[in-house]
């Protein structure tokens, strides 16, 4: 029997960016999250210490 | 002595009733009501939903932490505020009633010389005919409700594993529902789950919004740098659906639910239905129900609270066109116009108006996201109210010295998008201020410096660092106080 293919063209989900393996790859890569960790932590106290003031 | 009385033990008042103590020592009497005798860090509501995490996990007995501290805790719930007394007593008092153990169905009358009122929001299915837990659809706003939400999922998974198709729909279950960024999270917790089991291709998910666009998320959105351009959160958002294989729909008002059918409006004025074997659907907030009277006994509740049954603080409430919205209307010191020892925090106090752009479908019926006061506010305004509250009480002066605006605090917020400690992800978010400042940043309405979106296993090591934290600050464990709200 034929597969049937989903044809996205032209619905609303055909159009967002998508990431590429890279990008996949880099978000679990865990050398580059520990440092995103200590970045994003770094960026965070920056906000909640001037909503503390 | 004075006596400062909390109403309600969530991130608000269990914030302002731990600082108050700290603050006022033995001298002087925190008592706090709440009906809930447990403490729970609602965010992890997400994950009990799908099973990743258990009930006590998320929450813990509050009568332990408050005798430790030397709080006295009543298990009850406030029912009237008589902030000027009554024929009997000079001084003002809450009617409250208690709900557990041998004292059940009794009334009390506790009296106060401040009092503040953080009893959140009251999860209002009845304004959805079908919606919530023991009809049609599921929640994941308190800690039973999602974990009967993973019960009700469990049942799909085995559908699916035994061949069936299962369309899953989550969004908001009314046209002017808030808390967007929740029922996101749980749509791709449920993604993360069907792929780890390697169901996905079993399942239609569908997000079904009130907002005008994706990623407004009841803040009208917000802008974030990104991969060398400024990207708005509807692009991250519909990123973030379309790889997780999930459909949307959105300016939608879910208006009905029936045994496997959501009733929606869409702001273009169509009535459609959409299908579902499992929902999990927002509903709307409003206050708790309370009345007001005066010390004659007259009904005072539209002077004291707003018509959604919010406590009216120092906001400006005058009505205004979107266009002429500004930060300045937002409150500060979060107390009550009327009776200056009343004061109201978290989730409790009455915005001045929405943050998102009204918006009405031909028929008239509003669909548009209300305000949202997350985590971070709720427990910044628990906190500096606190603060002063303390500082009147031990200094005998009534200038607030500390403040916080919605229109000037940022907030972080991270959204689970999978649970593993190797293969999770999550979505960290940061946004200053909350609501958008179009006359200090004409351009994007917020510091577009300090606003952050990014995903990866990161954000799910610091959701799950700060479920820790926060469990670690609310039962009062070492330095709890020096960690942040
Ligand atoms: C599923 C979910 C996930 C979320 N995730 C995030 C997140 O990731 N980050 C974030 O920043 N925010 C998040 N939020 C929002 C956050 O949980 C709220 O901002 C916060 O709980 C509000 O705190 P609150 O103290 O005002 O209200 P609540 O936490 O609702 O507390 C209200 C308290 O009042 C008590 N009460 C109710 N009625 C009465 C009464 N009549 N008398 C006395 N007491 C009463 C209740 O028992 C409770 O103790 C999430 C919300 C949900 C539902």
């Amino acid at each position: 029997m034929e597969k049937k293919i989903e044809i996205r063209a032209y619905k609303d989900e055909f159009y967002p960016p998508v990431p590429t393996k890279a990008t996949k790859f880099w978000r679990t890569n865990l050398v580059y999250q520990i440092y995103k960790f200590l970045r994003l932590n770094y960026k965070i106290m920056r906000i909640v210490v001037k909503g503390h003031s | 002595m004075a006596k400062v009385v909390v109403l309600g033990a969530g991130i608000s008042g269990h914030t302002a009733a731990s600082f108050l103590k700290k603050m006022l020592g033995s001298k002087h009497e925190v008592v706090v009501v709440s009906p809930n005798r447990y403490y729970q860090w609602v965010p992890s509501n997400i994950w009990v939903g799908v099973g990743r995490m258990k009930i006590d996990q998320v929450r813990f007995p509050l009568d332990k932490v408050y005798q430790k501290w030397g709080i006295i805790y009543k298990q009850a719930k406030a029912l009237e505020f008589h902030p000027e007394g009554d024929q009997e007593n000079n001084s003002p008092f809450v009617t409250i009633e208690y709900v557990a153990n041998a004292e059940k169905g009794q009334r009390e009358k506790v009296s106060y010389d401040y009092l503040v009122n953080a009893t959140g929001p009251k999860l209002n299915f009845d304004a959805t005919p079908g919606l919530g837990p023991g009809k049609f659809s599921q929640s994941v706003c308190s800690y039973d409700h999602a974990a009967h939400s993973w019960e009700a999922l469990q049942q799909s998974i085995k559908a699916m594993e035994n061949g069936q198709m299962q369309r899953l729909l989550i969004g908001t279950g009314h046209p002017s529902a808030t808390c967007q960024g929740a029922a996101f999270e749980y749509a791709l917790n449920i993604a993360f789950e069907l792929k780890r089991k390697k169901l996905s291709h079993m399942a239609e998910i569908t997000w079904i919004t009130n907002e005008y666009e994706l990623g407004d998320f009841g803040m009208g959105g917000a802008f974030v740098k990104r991969g060398g351009y400024i990207t708005s959160t509807k692009v991250f958002t519909e990123s973030v659906l379309t790889e997780n294989n999930i459909k949307w729909i959105k300016r939608a008002g879910v208006t009905k639910v029936e045994d496997g059918i959501a009733h929606y409006e869409t702001l273009s004025g169509e009535q459609n239905t959409k299908d579902f074997d499992f929902a999990m659907l927002i509903p709307a907030f409003k206050g708790q129900d309370f009345k007001a009277y005066d010390k004659s006994g007259e009904d005072i509740t539209a002077k004291v609270f707003a018509p959604n049954g919010f406590m009216k603080v120092d906001a400006d409430y005058t009505p205004r066109a979107y266009e002429s919205w500004t930060v300045e209307e937002w409150p500060k010191t979060y107390q009550s116009p009327v009776y200056p020892n009343m004061y109201a925090t978290g989730i409790a106090f009455a915005p001045p108006h929405g943050i998102s752009k009204p918006m009405k479908s031909p028929t008239g019926l509003s669909i548009t996201p209300s305000p949202p006061r997350t985590g971070m506010p709720s427990g910044v305004t628990g906190k500096i109210v606190a603060q002063n509250i303390a500082h009147f009480i031990k200094h005998g002066e009534t200038e607030h010295k500390h403040t916080a605006s919605m229109g000037k605090m940022g907030a972080a917020c991270i959204v689970s998008a999978g649970f593993s400690m190797t293969r999770g992800l999550g979505a960290t978010m940061t946004v200053s201020p909350i609501v958008p400042d179009w006359q200090r940043y004409p351009e994007w309405g917020r510091d577009i410096k300090a606003t952050v979106g990014e995903v990866g296993l990161a954000g799910h090591w610091i959701k799950l660092f700060l479920h820790y934290m926060f469990i670690h600050k609310a039962k009062g464990y070492p330095f709890w106080w020096l960690l942040p709200e």
